[in-house]
């Protein structure tokens, strides 16, 4: 596996860094984008967002006022 | 000559974490206690003094003792690796170790005969022995030494490297080394002008308000401190575990600096009900609390992105098939997916407490001791266990005694944690509170809560077992057949930076932006007690129940 | 190192496997909907607390604790619900180990109630389930948190801080009617 002449900006020293795939297939991993991560994320975010709604709206406002 | 200085790098890391770790089990025990203690089942030893000696003694143990001891050590291993050569000023850093050791020991021993039952917290007015803050002031003062020698190894690497990016890892070490600074400011003002003096005798009334406010800074920021070793983990060491790449040195950059400037100007969200502050800071520190979520939304994109050059490297195929395809046989990679799970679930309970007069809500209830413990219980401590498998090894020279053997450590603590953490959710909601040890759960309004807690409390039996094959794995991997390891190997960026801006390769601009928010953000609210006259007595805490006395 | 000056917080050079514009882009996209979200957030708690009046309590005033008992606002022929002039009702409470006083407290239903409260020793925490009154009593300081109990019934509190069990027939009562 080539390594990046750049291998220092991982590590000092190159044994203290490795490529486990080349820029090839890095590339090809990354032809449509970051599209499953973004999913992933996406979901899970969207679940943080909703819930945190739900818990705003049906648990909180309802115990009442407070100040 | 070089070997040599290697070697001590190497030894120094090590020492740490063995103090880390050998705190850890113990620590956990006593966790395991609590549980069933305040539950409806029988415990041994039923006192409510052993328990909130036990509160205390688990609290400072993996607050200040655990985390502080393991951020030394994974930094010393960061800076060897990362820069490529041994850790300059290794007698300061021995040094520093032996004074958090003392420290260490001196507070443990304390608390242990009953002189400082004040919670981690310190929960002013209620006054320790001065043993005990002056144990707490060395183990969070000499880490101070840490702090200078990983900025100092980061300046003199860049000195020798002009123009360099410095690597990710060790920018991200000497961030968590500045945020510490930062953090612990706090609580060692606080030590030295409010509470040693009161407990030495040379004041006479405290300053409860002004002990809470500087402890504030302190208490939200040390759970970043916390965080940012796991976070260093998941940007530098999953994605070459996985077989991939990460997928922007940048992001992490930026990640790092964000942690570092927004996780200290918002503490006061931990005392959103307190008397002392008015309304106008604590939403302003609401309203900053909301961009320190930023870095950690950006890092969970960041790492799924990173897994998934892995995974479809690997085969995988279609919208998800790079998840089955990651190679789940790696501790790293199964505890990358078990700790973004419990930092969702953490991560959305704290979105809750953050969330201003929602806080109301959950504060004092056992929501909030769900949440850090599923956040750092959890989430980190799980990257903690990760890391200590990957620097073993390589350390000692010895394999990893059983990859299995440690996946299923992870998913015990995993099961574990979620089994204590889950039900506790529910009780704080029910009005459970925190910080008490018993309930009469004869009363109508706290029966419905017994099952549940009975419930936590076999998950707290889980954790113990799991925390066992912890440091049964770790011992029996240091003592097994030797072997030569490969060097601990830090993941490559997908587009390895060249040459970067001074403001992702340093943080003069960063410290400094810190500091307009911190006066901004906390002048008013500390500087507020030089004319409010608000000191009180202060209530010794001892074993005997005497009138006026703490616990 | 001339790249930072003339590009101060631009990104790195390099053209690298991916170009780095796209990553950069795509990072930047994704911080962009997470700012978005927490901004919808933080618009919702600014909005409902501005209009429902929903606040952490935030009095800040100073008290002795020592003096207390010796007459002044919580003397102990003044704790308990007193009614005001504009129809509001007034509760003071003090906490000491490790309860507070009085233990039984009356309120009307639907009437702006103010809590005032303060500790004669060490903190105490004051937490009504099922509402959100929660504060923290600090000795030197008078907690005052502001409600309406809308439904009645009786109203358990749960005192709180360090040291203390929830004792048997030491339950602090709130009853609305």
């Amino acid at each position: 596996m080539p390594i990046d002449d750049t291998h220092h900006v991982a590590a000092g020293r190159s044994e203290h860094v490795v490529a486990p795939i080349g820029p090839d297939e890095t590339a090809q991993a990354l032809r449509n984008g970051p599209i499953g991560a973004l999913v992933v994320a996406a979901i899970a975010v969207a679940l943080l967002f909703m819930g945190w709604m739900a818990f705003y709206f049906f648990l909180f406002l309802p115990r009442g006022p407070v100040g | 000559m070089k070997e040599r200085a290697v070697q001590n790098s190497s030894r120094l890391a090590l020492y740490h974490l063995w103090i880390a770790f050998g705190v850890f089990l113990p620590a956990v025990a006593l966790g395991a206690w609590q549980m069933p203690m305040r539950s409806p089942l029988p415990a041994p030893l039923d006192d409510t003094n052993a328990y909130y000696t036990s509160v205390t003694l688990h609290g400072t143990a993996m607050a200040y003792a655990v985390t502080t001891f393991f951020a030394m050590g994974f930094g010393y291993a960061v800076t060897a690796t990362s820069l490529g050569r041994p850790v300059r000023g290794i007698i300061a850093a021995w040094i520093g170790f032996v004074i958090c050791l003392i420290g260490t020991v001196m507070a443990v021993v304390i608390v242990l005969i009953g002189r400082a039952t004040v919670l981690y917290t310190f929960y002013p007015p209620l006054l320790a022995s001065p043993w005990y803050y002056f144990g707490a002031l060395l183990l969070i003062g000499g880490s101070m030494i840490w702090v200078v020698l990983m900025i100092y190894n980061m300046l003199i690497w860049k000195r020798d490297n002009p123009g360099q990016p410095v690597p990710l890892a060790m920018f991200a070490i000497t961030a968590t080394a500045i945020l510490w600074a930062w953090a612990a400011s706090g609580v060692i003002i606080e030590l030295l002008f409010v509470l040693i003096p009161q407990a030495l005798g040379i004041t006479t009334r405290i300053d409860v308000g002004l002990g809470r406010t500087l402890f504030t800074v302190t208490l939200h920021a040390v759970v970043y401190f916390w965080l940012m070793p796991a976070y260093i983990a998941y940007y530098t060491l999953a994605p070459e575990a996985a077989g991939g790449r990460l997928y922007s040195d940048t992001a992490g950059r930026l990640t790092f600096i964000m942690l570092l400037v927004f996780s200290v100007p918002v503490g006061l969200h931990h005392v959103f009900q307190d008397p002392d502050i008015g309304a106008g800071f604590k939403f302003l520190q609401s309203f900053l609390t909301f961009f320190v979520a930023l870095p950690t939304l950006l890092t969970v994109f960041s790492i799924c992105a990173s897994l998934e050059i892995a995974g479809r490297a690997r085969g995988g195929r279609g919208l998800l098939g790079w998840l089955w395809a990651l190679p789940w046989q790696e501790p790293m990679v199964l505890a990358v997916a078990l700790s973004l799970v419990m930092l969702g679930l953490g991560g959305f309970g704290g979105f809750i407490n953050m969330s201003y007069a929602m806080n109301q809500m959950v504060h004092n209830t056992t929501w909030v001791t769900a949440h850090f413990h599923l956040i750092w219980g959890g989430a980190v401590v799980t990257m903690y266990f990760a890391i200590a498998y990957e620097i073993w090894p390589r350390i000692t020279g010895r394999p990893l005694r059983s990859k299995e053997l440690a996946r299923w450590q992870l998913w015990l603590w995993f099961a574990g944690m979620l089994i204590v953490t889950i039900p506790w959710h529910i009780t704080g909601l029910m009005g459970m509170p925190r910080r008490v040890a018993a309930f009469d759960y004869s009363d109508p309004f706290v029966a419905p809560m017994g099952p549940l807690v009975i419930i936590s409390a076999i998950g707290g039996l889980i954790l113990l077992v799991s925390a066992i094959l912890l440091i049964a794995i770790l011992v029996r991997s240091h003592f097994g057949e030797g072997q030569l390891q490969a060097p601990l190997r830090y993941a490559i960026a997908v587009n390895p930076p060249r040459a970067i801006p001074a403001s992702l390769n340093g943080f003069a601009l960063w410290n400094a932006i810190l500091l307009v928010l911190m006066v901004f953000a906390y002048g008013y609210p500390i500087g507020q007690f030089l004319f409010l006259k608000s000191s009180v007595p202060a209530y010794e805490v001892t074993h005997t129940a005497t009138s006026g006395a703490g616990p | 190192m001339a790249d930072s000056i003339t590009n101060p917080l631009g990104r790195p050079v390099s053209d690298g496997i991916i170009p780095e514009e796209e990553i950069s882009r795509t990072e930047n996209q994704w911080l962009t909907v997470m700012l978005s979200m927490l901004g919808v957030m933080m618009a919702i708690i600014v909005v409902t607390g501005a209009t429902q009046a929903l606040h952490p309590p935030s009095n800040v005033e100073t008290i002795d604790p020592t003096t207390l008992h010796l007459g002044g606002e919580f003397a102990e022929s003044n704790l308990g619900t007193a009614a005001e002039p504009d129809g509001s009702v007034t509760v003071r409470m003090i906490g000491e180990q490790y309860s507070f006083v009085p233990q039984c407290v009356q309120v009307p239903v639907d009437t702006p109630v103010k809590f005032r409260i303060t500790s004669t020793d060490v903190i105490h925490g004051f937490l009504l389930p099922a509402t959100n009154v929660n504060t923290m009593v600090v000795p030197g300081f008078v907690a005052e948190v502001r409600t309406a109990f809308s439904r009645p019934g009786i109203y358990e509190s749960w005192h709180v801080g360090p040291g203390q069990s929830r004792a048997e027939g030491a339950i602090p009562q709130l009853e609305s009617s």
